[in-house]
């Protein structure tokens, strides 16, 4: 952790027709070969977060703040400087399977077609390379697989040739944006499975995606929770799940299924996410949060180190408590 | 080894694709009755020199307005000139202007639609042109650019293209905007492709159903227009007879030498009337959804 970081966000704001934001002031890290999982509900800005890394959000966003790769600014960045960043030093894996692969060409096509977005090489030598990436990525006879079109293939054969896509120029970031959730459990080990040999094999540093607490226990050295628009609390991962510090994390955490211990009722956290065009005043988690006090209304407390290696924004947290009291 | 395994499998997949859409169009009444008029009226056309090798501009005054008959199968008009040779030398001149229309449609409909429907940059202006464009009549509008210009074929080419390009750039506009949103266009983008080759070779082919459709009505209506403005005199010269201008000649003679005037007509008709059956056939056939419920 003491080395230059390779990917650093610093208050990234992202916003849409002035009115809704979807991202406010997120400030996270990744280090070269680290595994980064961002969990939260759906809506909470996970996503709009990686598009904006990726350079990839509408032209009607308004993103502000900054996002260093590599010590280069991808804000600032021109169309062009950001398109030959993408795919050959960033990659990144939808969600949807089914539909990230263009149905009218061979799977062959179009792992050639990314391998030599960036690397010029001859039509044979290409196909070569990606005869090796589906190895890579675990599928069975990858030769006779080129030829066929992605209605052959099943979801987690089609989820392993985005992987397989995205790894073709050995990018030192891969962002996987819910790689899991449309594909069924057992794949989805899996390929969590294979994420991690990946990042042992090549070094690649990963930006994963989810909602799922589960995947991340799996896989993830550090989590950002992230909570209608804001990072909500910062962790490795045994310390997420061994002293949660935000009231939210908690939750998510209570609403987990355990395969060890008694069945109990899931714990689901009370009422809905804010509507990010009506946002409460205070702390956005308070109307929902079970140990809310009157001063939680009053201010939406910072995200504020804890311990060296986990930070949360809660005016409860240990540590915080004296300020918040003062 | 490489080659031996995917060459022969890609010619064969191309053939199986093509035979699958040769069943499919067959399969279609309105595609297949549209292909064999405008394909015999095509036909007819390009075998002309070898139906009749009659000059259509020479004068035989003896023979002034013989109807059809076995000599002269489409008779002869006020100045004793074969009809025959002259409608299908006409049809040449009307089936060409009408070929460049739809051609420079192709090219200018997709290049504006790609830019206003891709990059969006210049959107707003160029789609406000357009509806400013196609609040005109499309007629009136060709006839005003052709008076304008001066009556040539030339002329006439420009004023359609300008007429109907609008109609074309929004159709590919329309499905460009569509296509470019779908999971797999950004996967590409997010890949690092280069806008050109995204366009061409992921959102184009989802254009190509509703360009080829819309390129069958625009050869539909260039062909009409194109008799219009030769009907005027806005068009090509007298000295080369299109069906406009065979009309035009005829119609003094209506009620003593009605063929003067009716088959040139049924030239226009059959043309357009092909043309339409097929667009509507391959419309059927290449986007079901946009089948009308019956």
């Amino acid at each position: 952790m003491t080395a230059a970081p390779l990917l650093s966000v610093r208050d990234l704001t992202v916003s849409f027709n002035t009115r809704f934001t979807a991202v406010r002031e997120a400030s996270f890290d990744v280090h070269p070969g680290e595994l980064v999982g961002v969990v939260g509900e759906s809506g909470s800005g996970k996503s709009v977060s990686a598009l904006a890394v990726m350079g990839l959000l509408p032209p009607t966003a308004k993103v502000t703040g900054s996002i260093h790769f590599e010590g280069r600014d991808l804000l600032t960045l021109s169309r062009r400087e950001l398109r030959k960043l993408r795919g050959r030093d960033i990659g990144i894996i939808f969600q949807e399977p089914m539909t990230s692969l263009n149905p009218v060409f061979t799977i062959g096509d179009q792992i050639t077609e990314a391998v030599r977005v960036h690397d010029p090489m001859s039509r044979k030598a290409a196909w070569d390379r990606a005869t090796e990436l589906l190895e890579k990525v675990g599928v069975p006879a990858p030769r006779r697989r080129l030829q066929d079109y992605p209605h052959q293939l099943s979801g987690g054969l089609r989820q392993r040739v985005m992987i397989a896509i995205a790894l073709s120029s050995s990018p030192k970031l891969l962002i996987a944006d819910e790689p899991t959730t449309a594909l069924d459990v057992t794949i989805q080990a899996q390929l969590l499975d294979l994420l991690n040999q990946l990042r042992q094999d090549f070094g690649t540093a990963i930006l994963l995606i989810t909602h799922n607490m589960g995947v991340m226990a799996e896989v993830a050295d550090r989590v950002v929770v992230m909570y209608a628009s804001r990072i909500v609390e910062e962790a490795t991962i045994f310390d997420l799940f061994d002293r949660p510090q935000h009231p939210y994390t908690s939750g998510l955490l209570g609403s987990t299924p355990e395969l060890d211990g008694e069945a109990h009722r899931l714990r689901t956290i009370a009422g809905a996410m804010p509507n990010p065009a009506e946002l409460p005043p205070g702390c956005l988690f308070a109307p929902r949060c079970p140990r809310a006090i009157p001063a939680c209304l009053d201010m939406q407390p910072p995200l504020l180190p804890i311990s060296p290696a986990q930070s949360a924004a809660c005016i409860l947290a240990p540590g915080l408590v004296a300020e918040g009291a003062r | 080894m490489t080659d031996l395994v995917n060459e022969p499998s890609r010619l064969s997949l191309a053939l199986d694709s093509a035979r699958h859409w040769v069943k499919r169009l067959s399969a279609n009444r309105s595609f297949l009755l549209g292909a064999i008029l405008f394909g015999g009226i095509c036909l007819f056309t390009l075998a002309a020199p070898l139906i009749t090798s009659v000059d259509p501009n020479a004068l035989s005054v003896r023979n002034r307005f013989k109807p059809p008959s076995e000599l002269y199968l489409f008779g002869t008009d006020n100045l004793g000139r074969d009809m025959l040779s002259r409608v299908l030398n006409g049809a040449r001149l009307s089936l060409g202007i009408g070929f460049a229309v739809v051609i420079l449609n192709a090219v200018f409909g997709v290049f504006l639609g790609a830019i206003a429907g891709y990059y969006r940059r210049l959107d707003d202006l160029l789609m406000r042109i357009a509806d400013a464009l196609m609040a005109f009549p499309a007629v009136l509008l060709a006839i005003g650019i052709a008076a304008a210009l001066g009556p040539s074929a030339a002329t006439a080419i420009i004023a359609l293209a300008v007429v109907y390009i609008p109609r074309t750039a929004r159709v590919v506009r329309a499905s460009i905007l569509v296509a470019r949103e779908l999971d797999y266009v950004q996967a590409a983008r997010a890949a690092g492709a280069r806008d050109g080759r995204i366009l061409w070779h992921h959102i184009m082919p989802n254009c190509m159903a509703p360009l080829i459709v819309q390129l069958s009505f625009v050869f539909a209506y260039a062909v009409l227009s194109e008799a219009v403005l030769s009907f005027l005199g806005l068009s090509a010269p007298p000295t080369v007879p299109s069906w406009g201008v065979l009309i035009a000649e005829g119609r003094t003679y209506l009620r003593e030498a009605a063929w003067l005037t009716v088959i040139p007509g049924l030239a226009i008709a059959i043309t357009v009337l092909g043309l339409n059956l097929l667009g509507d056939g391959l419309r059927d056939v290449l986007d079901p959804r946009m089948k009308v419920e019956q």
